[in-house]
């Protein structure tokens, strides 16, 4: 009895320092991604000045992640609409408020149900493709390739993917908010019985410019995170096909967080 | 004597391991020279750092007579554009066609040449690796010998000043492999440039290389002709360069 004070005292002590050790890791890594991705920045917009990037890879890159996102970005739309307007269908019969069905859709999809979907849509469709390609381009000596061409990879790769989402995504959320609309009019008249008429009367009358400008900017702001996020762990890919599947995996999620984290900041600012 | 380009004493450690470990490498200019070690011996990453890809953390790289400043984007920029150099990895670029990469230096080179003379050098360029006709298909539809012989042409087509060949013939068959050397060795016969040519087939380097240089362990353990080489004190080095131990 006497030897077991000191020994569990030591082995809790280890598992303390552990758990130190570990947290203290945790938090240095955290420091280097979030330096990194800001290094990042810096340099992205650096390479922007003068903008003498490369013009071809640039409508490359809108075509890409703009245009091949449009289907997705329906398809996500139509149906987040349509679910909004049939979750709120038992309330609506109950109380008599089909009016107030067009002004709910409407707040709710332009100011966080419409940017943050399609941004997580964005990030999971163009962000990792993006990483996996520029992950696959570097442990291919592809990036090296360039650099020993005289070309500078940000300014060559990235400055364009980075002004595609940031101009894409506020396009494509635009998009998704007026077939968000679309759907809700649909399932409202489909499921509810709601007049087109009285439906759209709703969302007009709403006055929502506010909303529909907040719900702009945070698909820029989302588009901006998305591209340094993606194009962050494209760059920092070592060690072959599990790096590039790894790297992938970490810019999904961290893109998702930095969508979470930039819808709160943009909501509370704007507000 | 004359030398293209030189490492002195170059010291690189990644990920806490010595990769290159007082690495003295010198390329006596209008030569071809192997570069023969091991795997993992480090011979990649004396190319990479001759092509100023890879900044040593201690030590001088010397291109053309000058050390090379890691800090100078502008200059080394200069320095790269009399570099040519085919990875390991073969790192043609997916974007590109064949003939879209191999005119890749010459459009984005610091002196751009005029387009009309863009595909004039690339058609011969693809000509002389036997790739004729074949600028219109992508990188995939290639087998692993084609690409690999884009990637010569495209290393070749500026006519640097100092070529670098990272394992050329890696998984090709013999008759390719023969081929490739020998086109190589005509490159550097008709150019006149610094060729240095990283492979294990020590058989066919010694039917094209001047010189050899054997890389063990990040640093260069011997540096001269083949029957010097043959004749090295150490039974490593005899060993590398194909004869007995």
């Amino acid at each position: 009895m006497t030897d077991a004070g000191p020994k569990t005292a030591t082995i809790a002590g280890d598992a303390g320092g552990g758990a130190v050790r570990r947290t203290g890791r945790a938090l240095l890594d955290a420091c280097d991604v979030v330096g990194g991705m800001t290094l990042l920045q810096w340099r992205i917009l650096r390479a922007m000045i003068p903008p003498t990037f490369d013009y071809d890879e640039s409508l490359r890159q809108l075509y890409k992640v703009g245009v091949l996102s449009v289907g997705v970005v329906v398809a996500t739309a139509l149906f987040t609409g349509a679910i909004m307007v049939v979750q709120t269908g038992g309330y609506v019969r109950s109380t008599g408020t089909t009016s107030l069905v067009g002004w709910a859709t409407a707040t709710a999809v332009l100011t966080e149900v419409g940017p943050v979907l399609i941004g997580l849509m964005f990030s999971g469709r163009v962000g990792a493709n993006n990483t996996a390609e520029l992950g696959t381009m570097k442990v291919t000596d592809q990036l090296d390739a360039l650099r020993l061409l005289g070309i500078d990879p940000i300014r060559y790769l990235i400055v364009p993917r980075f002004l595609a989402m940031l101009i894409m995504l506020v396009l494509l959320t635009c998009i998704g908010d007026v077939f968000a609309l679309l759907g809700g009019a649909t399932a409202g008249r489909v499921v509810l019985g709601i007049d087109f008429r009285v439906y759209w009367q709703s969302v007009i009358e709403s006055h929502l410019l506010d909303e529909f400008l907040m719900g702009l900017l945070k698909g820029f702001v989302f588009g901006g995170a998305i591209s340094i996020v993606s194009c962050y762990w494209g760059l920092r890919v070592e060690g072959g096909a599990v790096g590039v599947g790894r790297a992938v995996n970490n810019s999904v999620v961290t893109a998702a967080i930095a969508i979470f984290v930039t819808n709160f900041v943009v909501s509370v600012l704007w507000s | 004597m004359t030398f293209a380009a030189e490492t002195r004493n170059v010291r690189k450690v990644l990920s806490g391991t010595p990769v290159l470990d007082g690495c003295d490498l010198a390329l006596e200019a209008g030569r071809l020279h192997g570069l023969v070690g091991a795997g993992s011996s480090g011979k990649t990453l004396v190319l990479k750092t001759l092509a100023t890809l890879l900044p040593p953390d201690s030590g001088d790289v010397v291109l053309f007579g000058e050390a090379a400043d890691f800090g100078d984007v502008g200059r080394l920029r200069t320095v790269r554009a009399r570099i040519g150099m085919q990875f390991q990895n073969v790192a043609l670029f997916d974007f590109l066609d064949v003939a879209g990469n191999v005119a890749f230096p010459l459009v984005n080179g610091d002196v751009p040449v005029p387009p009309g003379e863009v595909a004039s050098r690339v058609e011969s360029a693809l000509a002389a690796v036997g790739l004729a006709g074949a600028g219109g298909l992508a990188p995939h539809e290639l087998s692993g010998g084609m690409q690999r012989r884009v990637a010569i042409a495209r290393a070749a087509v500026t006519r640097a000043a100092l070529m670098v060949f990272d394992d050329p013939t890696g998984g090709l068959d013999p008759v390719t492999s023969s081929r490739i050397f020998g086109l190589i060795a005509d490159v550097q016969a008709a150019s006149g440039s610094t060729v240095v040519l990283a492979s294990h087939d020590t058989d066919r380097l010694a039917r094209v290389c001047h010189l050899f240089h054997v890389v063990d362990r990040g640093r260069i353990a011997f540096t001269g002709t083949l029957p010097d080489g043959l004749a090295h004190a150490d039974p490593a080095v005899r060993r590398l360069l194909g004869g007995d131990a």
